[in-house]
């Protein structure tokens, strides 16, 4: 800037023909990116997920994703923010869809905050899938299909082998009774025995969580059925079982190395996995068969779960936990 | 009372008129009529062998941080990381158990891992007391921000070394160890024994059903026991009741203002060590919410039971009333099936304002209208 160029006789002619010369290696460059791009012309996909990072349940989906990419010859680029900000996740998603992806899987635990950005994904031609939470508002944004656990059919299953196993009277042990999704696991619970719902709030403190379970056992003795809707409730509920001397039946949610344990000793009849591993690997077999087969689709969302956990699997369930369960 | 002289003041004076002014006497009559209206209520279920054994759990436990935070208030400063330090301890604890003690020093014992655990959370209230003393902030806005910060603290390093927020399946160390018995174990058996022996304490098959209180409840009579007795016999306790009154004016008299509340700092975080110790023992899991609104309980406890918000004021009985009140309310609603256990936080509130208006009549009857 502000340098003049001299004029000069000999350098004009010169200077074209470097120019020239660029233009031609430019060309050239260019054409080979594109003809080798072609030849490698893999299918490249991107998942974000609300994980902060270290959370165990995470890594499981995107091994399944992983797996699902490798077999179907694709690539999965695996995003996630670390401050859980979903401000921040909308922003990865924005620059995700950027890079022009053939698809963008994505969790949705706030609809309201990342749906400009999925919105935006999908006008520009990206296909999304949503999976985990966001059933409700996964259409409405454009996405593809859902795969993740519906949290009331979690439940009816639950209360329907409840049932089967002998369930007439039930109780449903919820620590965040605000927790619209945890609400969902214990009405389905009692749509499937058949009944009013029937929940109290726990608490998430340990102590409490096994006297007020006591307290409910002993308020009503007809109630012959627990569902525990996570892990460390249903810990600290069979002790409460034990206390009260009652013959209850014990369901719970989530895996966790304490329930393992209650499950293969007997103290809980079985806990419902939402297989969290399906929600990483099927969206990438799904977009892969929809951008290679003319948008073949799935009818319908694919709920991953409720798979059961009981005395029959736990053994292999563990063994596999935190990798592929 | 202006008219009076001395002599006519002790003379009027009934034994049922010195009762009602003992300043535990709102506290008290609050409790009563909690433990009447739920006894009533459930039926007596709520005061059944294991109904009794669950109540005293909830109350002790409360009744174990609310001792410090009351002690604290007397002194004039408030604790609200005490839900965090409860949430640390516990994280520091059941980490040192499955993952071993730090630096590689070898496996822990529930000894060891209490007492590393121990150091390091009343180094915390160290801190946390010096901060406010030195700087001279609110102790409200300190301990604020200890509450993220320790919550922070305790979320990070279960991710780092754990990778999950929760641990569970750790084995049930209380068979093994006599120190984990002491914290998680059961205390008091023969009372149960006896309940037993005089044809009570029959579970649904007929045999024994509760074998002992859980060990917190031992725990929060022997702290409670050697706050009251610090409180009211020693010279520490005169300093804490004057640091409270009129600062200045303790300084002034030479009462060492700044020592006496970071002691009380760290006898906060002391009880808030022994809540989470209790529960890790007893449960043998932690996770990172473990003692979350804690310090607000501990708080409302507190001034159920007559501790004044600006210091100076309180007694050690009225806090132990205060947790019997708030512990029956958090639990033994939910032995009554016609009440929606959500309805226990409508009920605290109703208590809490209850309790203070209540406090405020006595306290100013007491102390002339101050």
């Amino acid at each position: 800037m502000g340098l003049k160029r001299l004029p000069d006789f000999n350098g004009a002619p010169d200077t074209t023909l470097w120019e020239e010369t660029m233009k031609k290696v430019l060309f050239a460059a260019v054409a080979a990116t594109i003809v080798a791009g072609a030849a490698l012309a893999e299918e490249r996909y991107v998942m974000i997920t609300h994980t902060q990072g270290t959370d165990p349940f995470w890594p499981v989906v995107e091994k399944g994703g992983r797996d699902a990419a490798k077999h179907v010859g694709a690539t999965l680029e695996y995003n996630f923010d670390v401050s859980g900000d979903m401000a921040a996740m909308a922003k990865l998603i924005e620059a995700a869809a950027a890079t022009q992806p053939d698809g963008i899987i994505v969790s949705l635990p706030d609809a309201a905050a990342l749906g400009p950005a999925i919105k935006a994904a999908v006008s520009d031609g990206v296909p999304v899938i949503t999976i985990n939470s966001g059933l409700e508002s996964s259409a409405e944004l454009g996405a593809l299909m859902h795969v993740g656990q519906p949290e009331r059919l979690a439940g009816e299953k639950a209360g329907q082998r409840a049932a089967a196993e002998g369930v007439t009277n039930g109780l449903c042990l919820n620590q965040e009774s605000f927790n619209t999704a945890l609400v969902d696991r214990c009405t389905g619970y009692f749509d499937g025995i058949g009944g009013d719902l029937n929940m109290i709030d726990v608490s998430n403190d340990p102590t409490q969580i096994e006297t007020r379970t006591a307290a409910a056992l002993q308020a009503d003795e007809s109630i012959n059925g627990v569902l525990a809707v996570g892990p460390h409730v249903c810990e600290a509920a069979t002790k409460a079982i034990e206390a009260v001397g009652a013959d209850v039946h014990l369901a719970c949610f989530d895996l966790s190395p304490g329930v393992m344990d209650m499950i293969q000793d007997g103290r809980a009849a079985f806990t419902i996995d939402q297989q969290q591993r399906l929600q990483g690997y099927m969206p990438v077999i799904v977009l892969h068969l929809y951008n290679n087969h003319a948008g073949l689709l799935p009818g319908a969302n694919i709920p991953s779960g409720p798979g059961f956990v009981d005395a029959s699997n736990a053994a292999n369930v563990s063994a596999l936990a935190g990798i592929d369960r | 009372m202006a008219d009076q002289n001395e002599a006519g003041r002790l003379k009027q004076e009934t034994a049922l008129q010195k009762l009602l002014r003992r300043p535990e006497i709102g506290s008290f009559t609050v409790m009563l009529i909690i433990i009447v209206a739920l006894s009533f209520a459930s039926e007596g279920k709520s005061f059944n062998a294991l109904g009794l054994k669950n109540n005293i759990a909830i109350i002790a436990q409360y009744g174990i941080i609310a001792t410090g935070a009351a002690v604290l208030m007397i002194a004039g400063e408030f604790d609200l990381s005490i839900g965090s330090m409860i949430g640390f301890a516990g994280m520091a604890m059941s980490m040192m158990l499955k993952w071993g003690l730090p630096f590689g020093m070898g496996e822990a014992t529930p000894f060891t891992a209490f007492i590393f655990t121990l150091a390091m959370t009343l180094i915390f209230g160290w801190l946390i007391g010096t901060v406010v003393v030195r700087s001279g902030l609110s102790s409200f806005i300190v301990t604020l921000a200890f509450l993220f910060f320790l919550r922070g603290v305790t979320e990070v390093s279960f991710r780092l070394i754990n990778k999950s927020t929760q641990i569970s399946g750790l084995p049930d160390y209380k068979e093994e160890s006599w120190f984990a018995n002491l914290l998680g174990g059961d205390v008091f058996g023969w009372f149960y024994d006896l309940w037993f022996m005089l044809g009570g304490n029959l579970n649904r098959k007929g045999a024994q059903w509760v074998d002992g209180f859980d060990a917190r409840f031992l725990w929060w009579l022997i702290i409670s026991a050697v706050a009251y007795f610090i409180l009211s016999r020693t010279q520490f306790g005169n300093w804490i009741f004057a640091t409270g009154d009129n600062k200045e004016a303790a300084r002034a008299n030479g009462v060492p203002v700044n020592r006496v509340k970071v002691t009380l700092f760290m006898f906060t975080a002391f009880c808030a060590t022994m809540f989470a110790a209790c529960q890790v023992f007893d449960t043998n899991t932690s996770d990172a919410a473990k003692g979350n609104l804690m310090e607000l309980f501990a708080i409302a406890i507190a001034v159920v039971g007559g501790t004044l918000m600006t210091g100076g004021f309180g007694s050690i009985i009225g806090v132990v009333f205060g947790a019997i009140t708030v512990g029956l309310v958090a639990n033994a609603v939910f032995f009554i099936p016609a009440i929606d256990g959500a309805w226990f936080r409508v009920f605290l509130g109703a208590i809490l304002l209850a309790a203070v208006f209540a406090n405020e009549r006595i306290r100013k009857r007491i102390t002339g209208g101050i």
